[in-house]
């Protein structure tokens, strides 16, 4: 991991979100404790807490695959954290039930973790967290484990419960969706290394580089890849030539003959007429989610994915001419961001 | 319908053969003399207790069930204890020495014991330990702990990562998280490596035969084979004490089992 930068505030919500193996779980866990770091520092609050143990830092950890103590019941795990800090029983009662309202596991209280389905032991895992008020929460992919119902439902009442208990969350997933819905502020990363930080909007509308283009959002964007020619007024891909007039701007001359990757996203398509439309092609592929469609359109030799409306009469195999917004359209030169 | 029964009839016969010498010596040790030495054989005794008082009273086989006990009970303590720390650390430190010392114990637990059986004499003999429990409890930890840290390794292995840092991050330290949480978990591993380890030295002859040459410490194995004198070869009480022997284990397998089966089937560890 290099150049790791960044800052929480109080009471928000903050994402790391990033393909397997870029390091937001580590990161995560170098916050809790588990993983030591090789150089820099961590405060929580006013407090430098890189060198303290786990259980020095007030934090919850609430793990991807849920990490119960299965000898136990449920009640027990949930006071666990407080009796190991000899708080009182008759102290404890009350915050173990407190928190299972909260998550609606009353009636779970005396069983054990074998006997839970997976959306249960869930929130076990953060009934577990709540109990002990920490300063911070942690999340490793709590969602990843549960079916897609379940997945959106607690998706929900994790956003509740953040605004419920005014927590600083700091989450781990590789779930876009579950990024752009619940968090305050997203910082992407790849590889090791932080691609952007800034809001859902702004990692949506702005990405600052080609992997956040196309990491964030369902579907892809599309990126076409190409250059500018001598003019800068023309666009070529491949073996297509897209008419880049509509931008008039000086900036674009000067970057003709550097390689320039287009992203366009699936709803900033118009369908046209073939005939005089940007670019045209021919539909692979309809994918009728119900709620929306998507055509997978092949021009030359180049794949768009193009959201369709209800209403639009299009089936596999016919011809069809997109235009496209040119004022979200993205640019982005050796793999960086350009602004026009 | 028949391949069941005949796997059935296999099996018993299988069993019964595997029982066979078990079954004899237990019928014998309730013979009278005259029953033993009958020809034909007698199979089903009339229930005496002659020979168990014979041996308990003339043989003083009481007296090796003791040494036994202490010499096998606490090399099972010395070695579950020393093989939980290596397996702990062998298991929950990734360092790639790791698996090379469980690949050094296994080749070390495979020399003969024949081959050690003079230096460690030798050793035994210059510390002044033999003929003494401590001694022979010494050269038991040393054949068994391979075996103890190889099934306590796998055992501790199983218990997830994450279920001991969720237990850090809880509040515990280092101690009390592998005394609160990994422990109750890796209880049947170390059951089953217990009673494995207990049976073995209970069971062990060759060391304890040349270690222990004074009578008053000697073990089961050793008292009963030393039973016969230059005479006399008492079959009845060398079966009577051969059964005495053996009920211990049964009954520690029997109890251990159970617990041993609760714990596995309990769905233990899928946090």
């Amino acid at each position: 991991m290099q150049n790791i930068s960044f800052d929480v505030a109080d009471g928000e919500f903050c994402i790391l979100l990033g393909p397997s193996g870029c390091g937001k779980s580590t990161l995560l866990r170098l916050i809790a404790g588990l993983e030591e770091p090789s150089g820099g520092e961590i405060f929580i609050g006013a407090e430098r807490v890189d060198a303290l143990a786990p259980r020095e830092r007030d934090v919850a950890f609430v793990f991807q695959n849920y990490a119960l103590y299965p000898h136990m019941t449920v009640f027990e795990n949930l006071a666990f954290s407080l009796r190991v800090r000899s708080m009182s029983k008759t102290e404890i009662g009350p915050k173990v039930k407190d928190a299972a309202r909260l998550l609606e596991i009353e009636d779970l209280l005396d069983r054990r973790p074998q006997a839970l389905s997976g959306g249960q032991r869930q929130r076990v895992a953060l009934g577990r967290a709540i109990v002990r008020q920490p300063k911070i929460f942690l999340f490793d992919e709590p969602l990843s484990n549960l079916d897609a119902t379940l997945r959106a439902s607690m998706r929900v009442e994790l956003a509740r419960l953040h605004h419920r208990l005014g927590a600083t969350i700091v989450y781990v997933t590789h779930d876009q969706a579950e990024a752009l819905t619940l968090g305050d502020q997203i910082i992407v990363l790849n590889r090791g290394t932080i691609q952007q930080i800034g809001s859902a909007a702004a990692v949506y509308r702005t990405p600052s580089n080609i992997m956040v283009a196309g990491f964030v959002g369902n579907p892809q964007m599309n990126l076409l890849e190409g250059n500018v020619d001598s003019t800068g007024s023309m666009f070529l891909c491949e073996n297509l030539r897209l008419d880049l007039k509509s931008l008039v701007n000086q900036s674009l001359r000067q970057l003709s003959q550097r390689s320039l990757t287009i992203g366009i996203r699936a709803e900033d398509f118009a369908i046209a007429d073939p005939a005089a439309a940007w670019i045209a092609g021919d539909i692979d592929l309809v994918e009728d989610l119900g709620s929306d469609r998507y055509l997978r359109v092949k021009c030359d030799r180049i794949e768009l994915v193009v959201r369709a409306g209800r209403e639009e009469n299009v089936q596999r195999g016919d011809q069809i001419g997109l235009n496209v917004r040119f004022d979200r359209m993205h640019f982005f030169v050796d793999g960086k961001r350009f602004e026009l | 319908m028949k391949r069941a029964a005949a796997l059935a009839l296999f099996s018993l016969g299988i069993a019964l053969y595997c029982l066979v010498p078990f079954l004899w010596f237990v019928l014998t040790s309730f013979k009278t003399s005259a029953e033993l030495t009958a020809i034909p054989p007698t199979l089903l005794p009339s229930f005496h207790w002659t020979f168990y008082q014979s041996a308990l009273q003339n043989y003083g086989l009481l007296h090796y069930v003791v040494n036994s006990a202490i010499v096998a009970g606490s090399a099972t303590l010395l070695t579950i204890t020393v093989g939980s720390l290596a397996a702990y650390a062998i298991a929950r430190l990734h360092l790639t020495w790791t698996n090379f010392c469980l690949l050094f114990l296994l080749a070390i637990s495979m020399f003969p014991q024949i081959a050690i059986a003079g230096p460690v004499w030798t050793i035994l003999d210059r510390l002044q330990w033999l003929n003494t429990f401590q001694g022979l409890v010494a050269a038991y930890v040393a054949l068994s702990l391979p075996l103890a840290i190889w099934i306590l390794t796998t055992f501790f292995r199983d218990v997830p990562r994450e279920i001991e840092e969720a237990a850090l991050i809880d509040g515990c330290s280092r101690l009390q998280a592998l005394y609160k949480i990994v422990l109750p978990l890796a209880a049947p591993g170390i059951l089953t490596a217990a009673l494995l380890v207990f049976i073995q030295a209970w069971n062990e002859f060759f060391f304890a035969l040349i270690i222990m040459t004074d009578p008053e410490v000697q073990t089961l194995p050793v008292g009963i084979a030393l039973f016969p004198g230059e005479y006399t070869m008492p079959w009845g009480e060398i079966s009577a004490a051969s059964t005495i022997a053996t009920i211990p284990l049964i009954v520690l397998t029997l109890i251990f089992q159970r617990g041993i089966v609760r714990g596995l089937s309990a769905g233990a560890v899928k946090g």
